[in-house]
């Protein structure tokens, strides 16, 4: 392990499964940078977050179509329960709704492309719910 | 004077802000951190190697269709159709659902009516939305649904592996040892009782074994103890003979410790081909030939009668009906009347096995043979041929059932992918079949 300490190995196994544990205050600038961290992930990673990451905004906010797919295709049950139940926690989804706005906002004033990449995630989810409901 | 004790010197060892390399770094980080992720995602398919991935209700789907399935193009796709056909957010969002329906029941030609019943639209708009379904989605679906062989994993990987090494030779425990999911597979279709267990479960080849073994215990048993349960366990007294076939097989495979094919990218047991079709049974040469003897023997003489069909063949196909070919078969005519939507479906007129065609009439187009013009007034018939009333055959009434009180009439005995019905209103009867209207 290249030399790692205990704390940093610590820190990244942390990062990785528990991205929406990074931060203390929820403020907007700290569940930014989980969604582009979770944004920036392979499919194969997404995975790797701890199902219940998939309740919080901020992991949510971050998902693209090919994770969504991904998941949808190799995810076990919790996470796609998870994925299903946070598209009916209001808060939760004002809170990707945030999220993506200021996400958009750093790309350009007319930018839309994380809206309409969440959209479709939610409405891939809402289309393929036969596999999101157990 | 006091003597401190000699103390580290670390201006000296600590590196000067010039020696910290920020490049290199880095590079450590990323790197620790793809090590990190690789022993991450070996704990993660430890922990979810045998989880749940998809419900129950589409477990039985092929896994290939699924992937197509949910494939986000798809969600485009529904997205441009409800664009094109100015349909509400109700009305898309119904798309898919109907869509899942179709390919789980299998119910092909039911898209048209569950499009304009869920959409609440008019006939020409549903029209073009069911042609539109057809040609992205239904099309490939069917082709995929069809597919078994290489249903259970995805074509990609079939397509890259090479088939030795897809497949391992090992006794069924070795196999559940060394590949785990295998205990998930599904082998049959209905959910089983397990002692213990309040709910039925899933029919696992691992519940299947923890049901025989609670019911006949852990010890080998012999075939006639297995068949026994096979035929009168609680569980599979109501199996279907496909599903008590593979049923067997992994029992006997439990058992004896025979080595069984496990495809090793699917990580699935491979069973043997399993006839879902009632296998013919050879005929000895003693006993009378055979209904399709019968009608062959009587070709000649028809013929003699009926110069027109002179051109027919008259030899049987080299080979015995197969069954194993014949689900392609009905598979490919099964597109056929899918793409000709226009003309009668000749299977409607079929109540008995409305959503069916017969198998073996590919081969018998493939002979161009007319078999739609010999009758025959013998109530033997070939499997895939049906009766139909002569007088009840009006070119465009051909599908519908016909009235129960019509005179009492002779009988032909058509395969049902014939030639056009009007033949059959023109032509005269053979000699050997009594017209009773003709009598009158």
């Amino acid at each position: 392990m290249k030399d790692l300490t205990a704390q940093e190995e610590f820190n990244i196994q942390g990062i990785i499964r528990e991205p929406h544990f990074s931060y203390i205050d929820s403020t907007l600038t700290n569940r930014k940078r989980v969604s582009y961290s979770v944004l920036a992930r392979k499919e194969g990673d997404v995975l790797l977050i701890d199902s219940s990451g998939f309740l919080i905004d901020s992991v949510f906010a971050g998902i693209t179509e090919r994770h969504i797919e991904y998941i949808a295709k190799n995810g076990p049950k919790n996470y796609k329960e998870n994925l299903f139940k946070i598209l009916q926690d209001k808060e939760m989804l004002h809170g990707v709704s945030e999220i993506i706005q200021a996400l958009d906002k750093e790309l350009g004033e007319n930018a839309t492309q994380n809206r309409e990449r969440i959209n479709n995630v939610i409405r891939y989810i809402k289309d393929n719910r036969i596999v999101f409901e157990f | 004077m006091s003597v401190y004790p000699q103390q580290p010197n670390y201006s000296q060892k600590a590196p000067s802000p010039m020696d910290y390399d920020l490049q290199s770094e880095k590079q450590r980080i990323a790197e620790s951190t793809e090590e990190i992720k690789k022993e991450l995602l070996e704990k993660w398919q430890k922990r979810y190697a045998n989880a749940q991935i998809f419900p129950d209700a589409i477990l039985p789907m092929s896994s290939t269709l699924r992937d197509f399935l949910l494939s986000f193009q798809n969600t485009l796709f529904y997205n441009d159709l409800a664009r094109k056909f100015n349909l509400n957010q109700k009305q898309r969002d119904a798309l898919p659902q109907i869509i899942w329906q179709i390919c789980l029941n299998k119910k092909w030609d039911q898209l048209g009516a569950l499009i304009q019943n869920n959409l609440s639209i008019g006939l020409p708009i549903a029209e073009q939305i069911v042609a539109s379904l057809n040609q992205n989605i239904i099309l490939k679906a069917r082709e995929l649904s069809q597919q078994n062989f290489a249903g259970q994993g995805g074509l990609s990987d079939l397509k890259t592996e090479s088939p030795e090494n897809r497949t391992a030779k090992l006794t069924l425990n070795e196999a559940l040892k060394q590949y785990p999911g295998i205990g998930e597979q599904l082998i049959t279709s209905e959910h089983i009782s397990l002692k213990n267990f309040p709910e039925p479960v899933r029919p696992s080849i691992k519940n299947w074994l923890a049901d025989y073994t609670f019911t006949l215990g852990y010890e080998k048993h012999s075939s006639v103890e297995r068949n026994n349960y096979v035929f009168h366990g609680s569980n599979s007294l109501h199996l279907s003979s496909a599903d008590r076939q593979k049923l067997t097989y992994i029992l006997s495979a439990y058992d004896t410790d025979v080595s069984i094919t496990i495809n090793k990218v699917l990580k699935q047991v491979m069973f043997p081909a399993v006839s879902s079709e009632p296998k013919i049974s050879p005929v000895p040469k003693e006993t009378s030939a055979p209904p399709t003897r019968v009608a062959q023997n009587m070709i000649p003489e028809i013929k003699a009668q009926r110069p027109e069909l002179a051109h027919i063949q008259t030899s049987r196909p080299a080979q015995e009906p197969n069954s194993r070919t014949q689900p392609l078969q009905s598979a490919a005519i099964h597109q056929n009347s899918f793409f000709h939507n226009d003309a009668p479906s000749q299977t409607a007129s079929m109540p008995a096995r409305p959503a069916e065609v017969p198998a073996k009439p590919a081969s018998v187009n493939d002979q161009k043979t007319s078999a739609a013009n010999i009758s025959f007034s013998s109530a033997q018939k070939l499997p895939y041929e049906k009766i139909y009333p002569v007088k009840s055959l009006p070119q465009q009434d051909a599908t519908k059932p016909q009235p129960s009180e019509e005179k009492p009439h002779s009988f032909v005995i058509r395969p049902v992918f014939s030639q056009p019905e009007k033949k059959l209103e023109t032509r005269p009867l053979p000699k050997n079949v009594i017209n009773l209207k003709e009598d009158k």
